[in-house]
């Protein structure tokens, strides 16, 4: 696996989630927005790769 | 305040599966549910076809009322098979009667619905998360999936394509996936598949709730029954015939799947707020131990084979009880509880009941006659949605490859006929769940008439026939299975078995069962309580209960296994057993009548007589009809709970279940009770005997007996027969007679010793050595505890009428005595014609008797 930062969802509950471009189910399980984070951050991923010289992605944070 | 709900399905939950996992910390989230509320069994339907049973939930009705039955069905014009879809429900929908009351609602994923209803919010079909189409063709999403449609692009991008997915995504589930060769095993997608589809319902049920204003949402996820049906096989402990290479893989799949579904529901319950009640329910359970059937039978829907009877329900929320277990619900409580839950009238035509038990406060529930009755007319119904080709073929590929469905025939025209054959076979079964057992019959033998080659139709209708109490038809069904092979020999032994215990050969049946005992797979056919209740009918407890014990080992999850344990203990005066095995049937299988009453019987021998009520009551729910629950109520709250009131309704609904009118002359053999039936012949009383035994010196003019009276504790059936007629039964006999007629006993009394003489005297006729002769005290202490028995059962009982008639009044006296009895038969004889028969010189061992006195 490669080891891509980075955002991080946090939960009402306090829990963590990470961002990566390789997904989880904790983000799979948080619905809608933390599909459409993780679809962002992999899609940052690739365009980081395509170009090299775009910097990493920040984090994003839940708006629930 | 608004009374919010969200309702999330998880197909095939299973407690057996989720408790371990809780006790191991990995479904943190449930736990929170089970202790912040109300959890218990939920129990399924059959057949446990998942369409069918989310459907029930649905409507809270059998499907024989709801219309599906089944996973496919043949298109209008006939020229091909479709998938169920939305349009074939009969009936109204939970969501559909919100709407209708502007309760703002929203549904995902529901099976089946789609072409997606209109409703008073969003609605997602059960295909739209479907992965129909590659990921990099665009993967376009079929029409009808979304209402409204101008949400379809929204709901669309929210999608989760099993490509999309990574190693992050499918090693918790396979922590080895690397070894595998996904060009020969394709597991690994099927786990991606169903992650996937998971994923997607959870994407637009949040997104929903987020972003709408709603006051009843309900999601349902297929996936816990998708990875079991994939996987269950692997699940620990490791089964002898699972290869160790495949075991090592995927053994881990089933628990990821449960932790997975915990995370879900996390995020659902974070986002439902402490405002929401959330139910959480499964449609039925799946074996996770050794009751996991080692091979699927290969016929239409054989995958339900791995389910099991008892899915889960978990409800919290404001007004729903902490910490509580709740017993007997089922799936058909659902709607009527949430309508209950918005103050929504419950449809008498709906088949469930409220849940009120799990409630702090028990729902005010108002009823209406039906619902379908009622014009709405704020949203539309679809019809006329035809679905694309394509589309219908991908959705028929997923079915066929979980096991629910065969693989469609080339040949459409016999395809077509399957399908309704299985669709007609399930309505059969359905009606066969829901009591309606004319009906069941009726749909079979259609299904046999036009089917004769396939043995399931004649095995179940053989059954059927058994159940009815029509031996003969069943018995010429399963001598047809028998002589053409049709069938496993070994399940028309097993049928033979049940047949003979129908005829009440019970001995017989032993034998055959005993002979099979070694063949039979043992759990799924559970032969050690069949045994049992041969040994229970011809007097054997201990053995009965030695057999239960073995059943007990093997599945202790049958709940009537332990109604038999309770029967047993409550006959042998072991009450605190009893009650322990009976409430664990009843929390097992809640609708069951006997549970309760015998429940009822047993603690009103405690003397707790307001639980004993409860109970007798909860019988009578189920069998309203069961006049001898219905009697000790009566007498409970005549005498123990001083409930007058109480006593006269149940006093009144005993005598509407009254069939019909017997006249029992009874009484110690020698009392006069031949006499007495001779007297009511003369009179014009059609009499109930078999002329088996004839008259001879002792009784000259006759018997007047039938021997069916005889197995009058094991077999009452014979009772109907003796109705408007005059039947003798002796007094030993009477505290076994059924409530259901009226009786009017005329019991004759004659003085002991003249009995014992009588006795003596046809004993020594008939060449006998009375071996009683020398303790005719300890006889007549005997004779009288029975007579007395008799007597006491006789005056609680609403149903029966007694009248002492004195053997030596009669003689004495006949017209005085005749003029009594003509009075309390209503006067449907003359005096004159009952004293007709009447032989002073029958009372011949009146010496002797005075012989006797002075000793």
């Amino acid at each position: 696996m490669r080891n891509t930062r980075k955002g991080v969802l946090k939960a009402k509950s306090g829990e963590t989630i990470n961002v990566t471009a390789e997904g989880s189910l904790g983000l799979l399980a948080y619905g809608d927005i933390g599909i459409q984070l993780w679809r962002k951050e992999r899609q940052a991923h690739h365009a980081s790769l395509n170009s090299n010289t775009t910097p990493p992605s920040t984090s994003k944070t839940p708006t629930s | 305040m608004k009374k919010k709900m969200m309702l999330i399905g998880w197909d095939a939950a299973d407690w057996k599966i989720i408790n371990p996992l809780i006790e191991q910390g990995y479904m943190p989230n449930l736990e929170k549910l089970i202790n912040g509320g109300t959890i218990g069994n939920l129990a399924t339907m059959d057949p446990a076809y998942s369409p069918m049973l989310w459907t029930s939930i649905a409507t809270g009705k059998h499907p024989y009322k709801h219309g599906i039955h089944g996973f496919l069905q043949p298109s209008e014009d006939r020229k091909s098979i479709k998938p169920i879809l939305s349009t074939s429900r009969k009936v109204k929908a939970i969501w559909q009667i919100l709407s209708e009351h502007d309760y703002k609602c929203h549904a995902v994923g529901w099976w089946p619905s789609h072409p997606a209803e209109e409703m008073n919010g969003i609605s997602i079909s059960n295909f739209y998360q479907k992965d129909n189409g590659l990921l990099a063709d665009g993967w376009k999403m079929m029409s009808g999936c979304v209402h409204p449609d101008s949400e379809e692009d929204r709901f669309a991008a929210l999608r989760v394509h099993p490509e999309e997915l990574t190693g992050q995504h499918i090693l918790p589930f396979i922590p080895s996936a690397e070894k595998i060769d996904q060009t020969k095993d394709t597991r690994i997608y099927s786990v991606a598949q169903v992650t996937a589809h998971a994923a997607s319902i959870q994407a637009a049920f949040t997104n929903i709730i987020r972003t709408e204003e709603w006051d009843f949402a309900a999601a349902y996820f297929d996936s816990i029954d998708h990875y079991c049906h994939g996987f269950m096989k692997y699940h620990p402990p490791k089964q002898d015939h699972i290869a160790q290479n495949a075991f090592d893989l995927y053994n881990g799949v089933v628990t990821a799947a449960y932790r997975y579904h915990d995370m879900l529901l996390g995020r659902l319950m974070e986002l439902a707020g402490k405002e929401t009640t959330i139910i959480l329910i499964s449609d039925h359970g799946f074996q996770p131990d050794h009751l996991r059937p080692k091979y699927i039978p290969e016929e239409p829907g054989g995958a339900a084979y791995e389910h099991s009877p008892y899915g889960i329900i978990g409800m919290m929320g404001p007004g729903i009880k902490k910490d509580h277990l709740i017993y007997g619900a089922g799936l058909l409580d659902i709607c009527p509880t949430i309508l209950a839950h918005f103050g929504l009238s419950v449809g008498k035509d709906m088949d469930g009941k409220t849940l009120d038990d799990a409630y702090v406060k028990p729902l005010n529930t108002n009823y209406i006659d039906s619902w379908e009755a009622i014009l709405f007319n704020k949203f539309k119904s679809h019809s006329n949605y035809e679905m694309d080709k394509d589309n219908e073929s991908a959705m028929i590929e997923q079915l066929v490859a979980l096991g629910y469905v065969n693989d469609i025939s080339k040949d459409f025209t016999k395809a077509i006929k399957d399908t309704e054959n299985f669709n007609n076979y399930n309505l059969a079964k359905s009606y066969l769940f829901g009591g309606k057992l004319d009906e069941a019959i009726s749909v079979l033998e259609k299904l046999l008439r036009e089917n004769p080659h396939i043995p399931r139709y004649r095995f179940h209708l053989a059954s059927c026939y058994q159940t009815k109490g029509k031996l003969k038809e069943s018995r010429a069904l399963v001598n047809q299975l028998k002589e053409k092979e049709y069938y496993n020999p070994i399940a028309l032994d097993m049928m033979e078995a049940t047949l003979l215990m129908g005829e009440k050969k019970y001995k017989e049946a032993l034998k055959l069962l005993k002979s099979i005992e070694d063949k039979v797979d043992k759990t799924q056919s559970h032969i050690f309580t069949k045994i049992a209740k041969c040994y229970l009918s011809t007097g054997f407890r201990d053995k009965a209960e030695e057999a239960l014990k073995k059943e007990m080992e093997l599945d202790y999850e049958y709940a009537p296994m332990h109604l038999m344990y309770g029967i047993i203990h409550y006959q042998k005066g072991n009450h605190d057993i009893a009650i322990e095995a009976l409430l664990t049937s009843i929390g097992m299988e809640y609708n069951h009548a006997a549970a309760h009453r015998f429940l009822g019987l047993a603690l009103f021998n405690k003397g707790a007589y307001q639980v004993a009520a409860d109970s007798l009551e909860m019988s009578l729910r189920f069998n309203p009809k069961n006049n001898l629950a219905r009697a000790k109520l009566i007498e409970i709250y005549k005498t123990h709970l001083d409930q007058p009131n109480k006593a006269a309704l149940h006093s009144q609904n005993f005598h509407q279940n009254i069939k019909g009118e017997v006249i029992i002359v009874s009484g110690l053999p020698r009392s006069g009770t031949s006499m007495m039936m001779q007297m009511l012949d003369h009179a014009g009383i059609e009499i109930y005997t078999d002329k088996v035994r004839e008259a001879d010196s002792n009784n000259p003019k006759g018997y007047y007996e039938h021997n069916n009276v005889k197995s009058l504790r094991r077999n009452k059936r014979w009772v109907a027969e003796s109705m408007d007629k005059a039947v003798k039964v002796i007094s030993n006999f009477i505290p076994h007679l059924p409530l259901v007629y009226n009786y009017k006993i005329i019991f004759m009394e004659r003085d002991l010793n003249e009995i014992l003489a009588s006795q003596r005297k046809m004993l020594q006729k008939l060449g006998a050595k009375d071996r009683h002769e020398e303790y005719p005290l300890q006889v007549m202490t005997s004779f009288k505890r029975g007579q007395d028995k008799a007597k006491q059962w006789a005056s609680k009982q609403p149903n029966v009428e007694m009248i002492e008639v004195s053997y030596s009044d009669v003689i004495n006296n006949p017209f005085g005595e005749a003029l009594r009895i003509s009075e309390f038969l209503d006067q449907r004889v003359t005096p004159e014609d009952l004293i007709k028969p009447i032989d002073a010189n029958l009372y011949r061992q009146r010496k002797e008797v005075s012989r006797l006195n002075t000793l």
